[in-house]
C-alpha cells in the first residue's frame, strides 16, 4: 500500500442513480485538481470514477435507485486512491479483459465493454474484493 | 433515471444535419437520452450528420458506445457521421480507444461538411 504524506481525504456517499453521477464526478475531479494540473490526467481520473460507479449502479444494483455507494478519495503529491464500497450483487464480470475490434468493420463495432479496460489502462493497480457483505473496489495511481 | 431530455441545436445545410449537443457530458447519465434523441432525428430520413461537440466536456465509455450506435445506424442507410470541435482530452480518449480510427474528427463544421460531401461522392 502506498505511503501517503500529508494526504487530502474526502468521503462521498451517493444514491445509486445514474443522474447523480455528474455530481460525484465533479466532486472527485475537484478534489484531484487541488494537486493535479494536467488536464488529461484529471480526465482519466474522472473517467475511472465514472466507469467504476456506473458499473456498480448498472451491475451491482441492477439500476435500482435507493442504494448507497461510498467513494473515498485519498491523495497526496505522489498518489491517488479511490475506494468504492457497495452492498449490491457481487461482480462477476471478467475484469481487465481487453476489447478487440476492427475499426473498419463498422457493422461489428462493439458498443459496450470499454469501461473496465479503460480503468485498467489508466490506473496502476485495481483491487476488487468482498468484505463483510460489501463489495470493495480500490483503484490506485502513482502521480509521479 | 438517466432518461432526461438532452438539449441540442440542429440546422440543415445541403442535406447535412448539423447537431450541437448543449449538454456538457455524454456519459452514463445522459447517453440513453442522447441516443433516443439522435434515433428520432435519424428516423426522419436524414443520412448525413455533423456532430459538433464544442459544448461537450466529458465522454465516458457509454458515450462512446452511443456514438458507435449512431454511426452503425447511419451506415445501414449508407449515411455517415462526422465529429467536430472535439476538446483535447476527448481527442486523447478517442486515440487510446482507437475511436480516432472509426470516426472522422474535424476541426470545425466546415471541414466536417467537406468530409461528408467527399464521403458521399465516393460511396454514393
Amino acid at each position: 500500500m502506498a505511503e501517503f504524506i500529508d494526504p487530502k481525504t474526502i468521503k462521498i456517499i451517493i444514491e445509486s442513480r445514474l443522474d447523480h453521477l455528474p455530481l460525484l464526478a465533479k466532486a472527485a475531479k475537484g478534489v484531484c485538481s487541488t494537486i493535479i494540473d494536467d488536464e488529461w490526467l484529471l480526465y482519466q481520473l474522472e473517467l475511472c470514477v465514472v466507469e467504476a460507479v456506473s458499473n456498480i449502479i448498472i451491475h451491482a444494483y441492477q439500476r435500482k435507485a435507493g442504494n448507497s455507494i461510498e467513494v473515498d478519495v485519498k491523495l497526496d503529491k505522489q498518489h491517488v486512491i479511490f475506494k468504492f464500497l457497495d452492498t449490491g450483487l457481487k461482480n462477476t464480470q471478467p475484469f481487465g479483459s481487453e476489447l478487440t475490434f476492427d475499426p473498419t468493420d463498422i457493422a461489428n463495432l462493439p458498443e459496450s465493454g470499454r469501461g473496465i479496460p479503460l480503468i485498467y489502462q489508466f490506473m496502476d493497480d485495481v483491487v476488487v474484493e468482498q468484505e463483510q457483505g460489501k463489495n470493495i473496489t480500490i483503484l490506485s495511481k502513482k502521480l509521479s | 433515471m438517466g432518461c432526461n431530455i438532452m438539449d441540442f441545436e440542429t440546422r440543415k445545410e445541403n442535406s447535412i444535419l448539423i447537431v450541437k449537443p448543449l449538454e456538457k457530458r455524454i456519459d452514463a447519465s445522459t447517453s440513453t437520452a442522447f441516443k433516443g434523441e439522435m434515433s428520432d432525428l435519424i428516423s426522419k430520413g436524414d443520412k448525413f450528420f455533423v456532430l459538433n461537440l464544442a459544448k461537450v466536456e466529458f465522454i465516458d465509455s457509454s458515450g462512446l458506445g452511443t456514438l458507435i450506435s449512431i454511426l452503425k445506424t447511419l451506415a445501414l442507410s449508407k449515411g455517415s457521421l462526422a465529429l467536430c470541435e472535439v476538446n483535447t482530452p476527448i481527442k486523447s480518449l478517442f486515440a487510446v480507444t482507437r475511436m480516432d480510427k472509426v470516426f472522422s474528427i474535424s476541426n470545425d463544421e466546415s471541414e466536417a461538411k467537406i468530409f461528408l460531401e467527399d464521403w458521399r461522392k465516393k460511396n454514393g
